[in-house]
């Protein structure tokens, strides 16, 4: 397994990233940027997929909703209605799990690779022996690498760094991923779901921003990098900051007419209004989402369910 | 599908604390034993356990002393020891990854008493190479002990050079490199020669902390082995693959150009007299010549090499032992390079093979062995037979690994 492991994740990325070093004017803080940006460009179809998927998924969260009260108390059934409905709508239930999934070796593989690229210890250096294509003629010259990069050291644990530094990059780590979750957050009519999607919306970057203290600064250059391209990807693609900034969504021309919340389809939004008060526009309002809705969204019927909860 | 990707992102994170934990993190230390015969002709041999301490066993593995002593539970250092120790006789000194210089009697292992700092904290750097010891006049009328005059030099990551008096732990000097530091001082007619992680190749006056040459050699790598000094030259492998000669007055190289080995050095090279032998990360070993550097010789081990050679007299004939990381000491006859027999594997008490790393180290016709994974201390003995034997444990299994 670690052989496996080794030949086909861990020596390549510090191939190279040794690579990228000794092109980008021996910087190691440029090396990871630019190999984010081609770990992001790599996984484009995945992130298209995975969007399409999230979108997918909002259009017929109506319909799920419905499937859910048709089948109140016949779980198998209602799992079989919702995964057919999904088979049909053409949605994968995993699908938005593609980039993470291929992003979790990538972390492991980029913090092995740089823990070996700035070897602090002789069984550091003596592992980086091993992983150096001796065919790449000027990479064993590399060593040791400059791990200087805007007054980080690279290889060095963030909480070993200076005040700022510790508690900068822990707050980078976390804003920077939690504005990438908020812009593809996407809004459930199910109280269950959405009170989960609120949590992971914290937990996730509160999560890592602590996780950073424990690693080296160039992980944490990584994962503030990886989110900040993805951020970017993701407006590129879909033209929109998503909920990130919920003015500049580009309403689609049938949810003018129909009055849906965001993302939800105009042949769905307004027919499939829940009964159960969980309006997603009444969270949406919580969450000040529907403050510029398109002027026809507002003449979507109200009865004031959600409020009398 | 949130709380799947919240399971995964937890795990995900789980794994990465955990490669944090484990593998990445851990220093193993590979300390090389000294062994020191008295004038009694007593044999003691030093050497650093994997844990962090330092021991004194006698010539049949039992142990004298150890520090922190393991008899009344002390706990190890934790910091290994990556140097091997340097031995006076009265004192043994020996430097930790925590950047700590230790001075303890020879006969007790407890701390000498006449250094007021012990340990002394170097730097905020790591000791990694090995302390040597040098007579020196600057270092007479300080002292206490029988250790008169010699003067403690050791290199720290921080790339700083220092020298102590070892009488007392008193600074003498401190130089300054732009690089780590990693490999062992060597000290010669009164000049210290050092490499650093910079690329260049220092000579430093012993005396003073000056440096000797009108400006320190640059090399196409990084330097972590410790040179070898003789005839008037300074040998030596960086890890730009090559192999450097130097003339040790002026720090002009001696060959026409410097032999390119096609990989790392990182284990130090070692000479007869005649030819130079140097051993490259992945297991190729060349024998030089000392004078122009042309290659006399190559035989290729197949394996990684990190422990430096040693040169050792076997039926009348020197030969070179070289040990492989995976735990095999292959022979090689000096005239051609051949491999004389098989390779000797070095295995521990259930016979797994296990990770030779720290340098090899002989005494007459044996040859002393500090393993890792687990650690254990061997002796080859290759006038019978050449099979290892151990000393350490059993007569230390209450020490750690």
């Amino acid at each position: 397994m670690g052989v496996i492991w080794n030949a086909v994740i861990l020596s390549p990325m510090i191939n190279v990233l040794a690579v990228l070093y000794a092109v980008l004017l021996h910087n190691f803080g440029l090396a990871i940027i630019v190999f984010t940006l081609l770990v992001r460009l790599a996984t484009l179809r995945l992130t298209q997929r995975q969007l399409r998927s999230t979108r997918k998924m909002q259009e017929i969260q109506p319909k799920i909703q419905e499937i859910r009260r048709k089948y109140p108390n016949d779980k198998q059934k209602a799992s079989q209605a919702q995964m057919r409905m999904m088979k049909e709508a053409g949605v994968n239930p995993i699908g938005c799990l593609g980039p993470m999934v291929i992003q979790f070796p990538i972390w492991i593989g980029l913090y092995q690779s740089i823990i070996s690229l700035l070897p602090t210890s002789p069984e550091a250096l003596a592992r980086l022996s091993q992983h150096l294509y001796t065919w790449l003629p000027f990479v064993d010259t590399l060593v040791p690498l400059n791990r200087s990069f805007l007054g980080l050291d690279l290889g060095l644990e963030v909480s070993k760094h200076g005040f700022m530094v510790t508690v900068l990059m822990p707050v980078l780590v976390g804003a920077s991923m939690w504005a990438q979750q908020k812009m593809t957050a996407m809004p459930s009519m199910d109280a269950r779901t959405e009170s989960t999607n609120r949590m992971m919306l914290w937990m996730m970057p509160f999560m890592f921003g602590f996780f950073t203290l424990q690693f080296p600064a160039g992980l944490a250059l990584y994962w503030v990098a990886s989110a900040a391209i993805g951020i970017v990807i993701q407006y590129r693609i879909t033209g929109s900051w998503g909920n990130l900034f919920p003015s500049s969504r580009k309403a689609p021309p049938e949810a003018a007419t129909q009055g849906v919340g965001q993302g939800k389809p105009a042949d769905e939004g307004s027919k499939e209004e829940p009964e159960d008060g969980q309006s997603g526009d009444d969270r949406q309002n919580r969450r000040g989402g529907g403050r510029n809705r398109p002027a026809g969204a507002r003449r979507r019927p109200r009865g004031g369910r959600g409020r009398g909860r | 599908m949130k709380v799947a990707l919240f399971v995964l992102a937890v795990t995900a994170s789980l794994l990465l604390v955990g490669c944090a934990g484990a593998r990445f993190t851990t220093k193993g230390g590979w300390s090389s034993p000294v062994v020191y015969e008295s004038e009694e002709g007593r044999r003691v041999i030093y050497v650093g356990s994997q844990e962090g301490r330092l021991l004194a066993l006698d010539s049949l593995g039992g142990l004298l002393w150890s520090f922190p002593d393991v008899t009344i539970d002390e706990s190890p250092l934790g910091r290994v020891l990556y140097g091997a120790p340097a031995v006076d006789g009265e004192r043994v000194y020996f430097g930790t990854y925590s950047g700590e210089l230790y001075a303890l009697d020879a006969q007790t292992g407890e701390r000498a008493t006449e250094w007021s700092v012990n340990p002394i904290v170097v730097d905020e750097g790591h000791i990694i190479g090995a302390p040597t010891l040098a007579g020196e006049e600057q270092c007479f009328g300080q002292t206490r002990g029988a250790v008169e005059g010699d003067v403690l030099v050791v290199g720290s990551s921080s790339g700083s050079v220092y020298a102590f008096c070892a009488a007392d732990g008193s600074p003498v000097w401190r130089a300054e490199t732009r690089g780590e530091v990693w490999g062992s001082p060597v000290v010669s007619d009164g000049t210290v020669y050092v490499g650093s992680q910079d690329g260049h190749m220092y000579a430093i006056s012993l005396a003073s902390g000056t440096p000797r040459w009108p400006q320190a050699f640059k090399a196409g790598g990084a330097i972590v082995a410790q040179p070898w000094v003789a005839d008037g030259k300074v040998f030596f492998g960086a890890l730009d693959g090559k192999v450097y000669a130097l003339d040790a007055e002026s720090g002009g190289p001696v060959w026409r150009k410097p032999f390119d080995g096609g990989n790392w050095f990182w284990a130090g090279v070692i000479s007869d007299g005649e030819k130079l032998y140097a051993v490259t990360v992945k297991g190729k070993v060349v024998a030089l010549d000392g004078d122009t550097g042309i290659k006399r010789w190559e035989t290729n081990l197949n394996a990684m090499v990190i422990s430096s050679p040693v040169l050792v007299q076997k039926q009348g004939g020197v030969r070179l032992m070289v040990a492989t990381k995976e735990g095999e000491i292959a022979i090689l006859r000096t005239e051609a390079g051949e491999e004389d027999g098989g390779r000797i594997p070095i295995s521990d008490a259930e016979n797994k093979q296990v990770k030779l790393k720290a340098p090899l180290v002989v005494s007459e016709s044996m040859v002393y062995i500090n393993t890792m994974d687990p650690w254990t201390t061997q002796v080859v003995d290759l006038n019978t037979g050449g099979n290892a034997t151990w000393i350490c444990p059993p007569s230390c299994d209450r020490i750690g690994r």
